[in-house]
């Protein structure tokens, strides 16, 4: 299991990750993550929202509240034009880090 | 018997205590939650189990709420600020109307031939009466300090305090200028340029008031609708 700090540091570029394929609302963003991760990225769910308030501040997500499928109003969130460029900000300061860690562990044997 | 609804509001009324998070963030987790206990009530839960689960999955509220806190903080500045601006507006209409009725009463006074210590006395009263308000209006203040201000918007807020500190200082120093400088003779023309000074000063800081009130109120105004 990740750790919570970890998690916490990691939850910005995910939901930059998520939003980037599409628009999308909190409950379907942490699904998303939790596949993509294979469950070994948990954490109170609720805790996504201050971050995705946060974001949207910085203006790096925009949010409109529309009638979901269930017929409830949801807020949805996308990627504004300096959410996606920094993306590729994000991109490599993980890689960054990924690869200097790599270096000293070697990449993960790939399973398939 | 369990009632999904009740609980549901319950919950969400631990929430709306402290006024960090906003009945719109509320709502945004309870469709988190309503998600979660239709997910977990298809994969076999009852609903109990389903709304207990769900809860706790979101997270424990004090911790939410503290999330919630340091990104809010701003808002809730704004927030704090505008409400000492309206207290402000207020403390000016009241001080007007004591103003008022003072002169009122000591024009009353006046001509029923009230002996001099007896009415200057009861003035004083009615004046304390009315301006007891202000001990209150500064408690007030003094509550709402604390918490961080990061998104405060800096230049309106020392404005805000320059103003509030400055135009009262202005208005004593004159007063007191005008009793122990000013020569006995020229009082009573001096009292009516000191009284339109006063006027003016009080009217410069309420209009700056009402303008400060609405840029600090505008950003609260949610942009998504």
């Amino acid at each position: 299991m990740v750790s919570k700090e970890l998690v916490a540091a990691s939850t910005k570029p995910l939901v930059l990750a998520v939003l980037s394929r599409s628009e999308s609302y909190g409950y379907a963003i942490i699904q998303e993550i939790r596949e993509h991760s294979g469950g070994h990225l948990e954490w109170s769910e609720g805790m996504l929202y201050p971050v995705l308030h946060r974001m949207e501040k910085e203006k790096l997500i925009l949010a409109s509240w529309k009638v979901g499928e269930n017929g409830r109003k949801r807020k949805y969130y996308r990627l504004s034009a300096s959410g996606t460029r920094a993306i590729e900000a994000e991109r490599q300061q993980w890689f960054a880090v990924h690869e200097t860690l790599a270096s000293f562990w070697g990449t993960k044997a790939c399973l398939s | 018997m369990f009632e999904l609804e009740t609980a549901i509001d319950d919950w969400k009324l631990s929430f709306g205590k402290n006024d960090v998070v906003s009945p719109k963030e509320t709502s945004e987790l309870e469709e988190h939650l309503r998600g979660l206990i239709i997910d977990l009530g298809n994969s076999g839960l009852s609903q109990r189990e389903a709304f207990m689960v769900g809860a706790d999955r979101l997270g424990h509220p004090s911790e939410l709420e503290q999330e919630y806190a340091k990104v809010n903080s701003g808002a809730q500045w704004r927030k704090r600020v505008f409400w000492m601006l309206t207290g402000y507006i207020a403390m000016t209409v009241v001080g007007t109307i004591v103003s008022a009725v003072v002169a009122i009463a000591g024009t009353g006074m006046a001509i029923a031939g009230v002996e001099g210590t007896v009415s200057a006395v009861a003035l004083i009263a009615v004046m304390v009466l009315g301006w007891s308000g202000l001990p209150v209006l500064a408690y007030r203040q003094f509550q709402n300090l604390g918490g961080r201000g990061e998104h405060l918007p800096v230049k309106w807020f020392v404005a805000t305090g320059i103003m509030l500190v400055v135009a009262p200082i202005i208005t004593f120093g004159g007063r007191i200028a005008q009793t122990r400088i000013v020569d006995p003779s020229w009082y009573g023309e001096s009292a009516v340029y000191f009284g339109f000074g006063g006027f003016a000063i009080h009217l410069g800081v309420v209009v700056f008031c009402f303008i400060a009130m609405w840029k600090f109120n505008n950003p609260i105004i949610e942009a998504i609708d």
